[in-house]
C-alpha cells in the first residue's frame, strides 16, 4: 500500500469515527462534549455547594426525584459539590465526588434519599 | 509493515472507540483510599486488617449482620457463585463487617467461613472505629431496639472492591445480575480501572 492509500484508509476510517461520534451528540443528552469524548450521561443531577446545611436548616430540597424511570442503556451521573456525602437510593456519593453508573439489567431499585423531601429514591430500570 | 500499521491502527481506534462492556457497578471520583484504616480480625485474638488487598489482588468488601434475613445471605451466596465461576479468584479476598457487633462478634467467622473458606470476619464494639471505615465506603447502617425488646438492623447491602493500594474502585448496590457482577470482578482483576 502506498503512502497515500495508506493515509486515505485512515483519513476514511477517522470520518467515519466522527460521523458516529457525530450521531451520538446529535441530541441534547446524552452525547459528546464539544472537545471532549467522554459520553454525557442521559440522567445528570449536581447537589450544590451547601445543600447538607441548608437542609439541616429545614429546606426541603427536592435536587434528584423521588421517582426516576430509566432503560437499560443509559447512565446516570450524579456531582455531589457539597461538603458532605449524600446518600441517593443505592448509591453513595461523597463529599467533592462525583458517580456514574450504567443501567445494565432492568429492576427497580429504592433506597433512603437525604436531598429529597420524601427520604426516598426509587429507580426503575426498564428493559431496552 | 505498512499494513501491520494499518491494522494496527484500525485495531487501536476501534478499540479506543467502543466494544467494552460497562461495569454494572459505579466508580466514585475521585477514588476514596482505605489506606491506614484497620478493623480487628474476628476470631484471631489482638489482630487488627487494614482494608486494603493483597498485593496484585482485590479486597471484596461487604457490611452486614448475621441475623439478616435476605439481604446479607443472597449477597454472600451471589458473591460465592460469582467467584466460583470466574478464573483468577485466588486473587481475591472477600471480608465481611459486622453492623450488629453486639450479636455478631462471636459468631460472625464461621458465618463468613460458610460461604468463603478464607473469608475474613471483622468487627469492633468501638462504634466511632466501626463508623469511620463505614463513612469512607459509604456504607450507612442503624441498629435499634423495638418496643418488643427485639433487635432492628437496617443498612445498605452493597459490595465494595479495594485494591493493593487502598483505592475503593468500585460500588455494587445489592440486587445486581450475579453474571454481572462476575464480569466487573474479572475486569478489575485484570486492571481495568474506569
Amino acid at each position: 500500500m502506498t503512502r497515500a492509500r495508506l493515509v486515505t484508509a485512515l483519513a476514511v476510517i477517522a470520518v467515519a469515527l466522527g460521523g458516529v461520534l457525530w450521531v451520538v451528540n446529535d441530541s441534547d443528552t446524552p452525547g459528546t462534549t464539544p472537545g471532549d469524548d467522554t459520553v454525557m450521561p442521559e440522567y445528570d443531577f449536581t447537589i450544590p455547594a451547601g445543600s447538607g446545611a441548608r437542609i439541616d436548616a429545614g429546606e426541603p430540597l427536592e435536587i434528584i426525584p423521588a421517582e426516576l424511570e430509566v432503560t437499560v442503556g443509559e447512565s446516570i451521573r450524579i456531582v455531589n459539590e457539597d461538603d458532605r456525602g449524600h446518600v441517593v437510593g443505592i448509591f453513595y456519593v461523597g463529599a467533592g465526588e462525583t458517580i456514574v453508573q450504567s443501567f445494565t439489567s432492568a429492576g427497580e431499585l429504592s433506597g433512603s434519599c437525604s436531598v429529597h423531601p420524601s427520604g426516598r429514591f426509587t429507580l426503575r430500570v426498564l428493559p431496552a | 509493515m505498512r499494513r501491520a500499521f494499518l491494522v494496527a491502527a484500525i485495531v487501536t481506534l476501534i478499540a479506543a472507540c467502543g466494544g467494552q462492556r460497562e461495569l454494572a457497578g459505579y466508580i466514585r471520583t475521585p477514588n476514596p483510599s482505605l489506606s491506614g484504616v484497620t478493623l480487628p480480625v474476628l476470631g484471631v485474638e489482638g489482630v487488627e486488617r487494614e482494608l486494603v488487598a493483597r498485593p496484585d489482588g482485590l479486597l471484596i468488601v461487604y457490611f452486614g449482620y448475621t441475623n439478616c434475613p435476605d439481604v446479607c445471605p443472597t449477597t454472600m451466596q451471589d458473591l460465592r457463585i460469582a467467584l466460583r465461576e470466574m478464573d483468577e479468584a485466588e486473587r481475591v479476598d472477600v471480608a465481611m463487617v459486622t453492623v450488629d457487633p453486639e450479636r455478631d462478634v462471636p459468631i460472625l467467622p464461621d458465618y463468613v467461613t460458610s460461604f468463603f473458606s478464607d473469608g475474613i470476619a471483622l468487627g469492633t464494639d468501638d462504634p466511632a472505629q466501626l463508623r469511620a471505615a463505614a463513612d469512607i465506603f459509604g456504607a450507612s447502617y442503624l441498629v435499634t431496639e423495638a418496643e418488643d425488646g427485639s433487635i432492628e438492623v437496617a443498612h445498605s447491602g452493597s459490595l465494595y472492591a479495594v485494591d493493593d493500594s487502598g483505592e475503593l474502585l468500585i460500588t455494587w448496590p445489592f440486587g445486581l445480575d450475579r453474571d454481572e457482577l462476575r464480569a466487573d470482578i474479572e475486569d478489575l482483576i485484570s486492571g481495568r480501572r474506569s
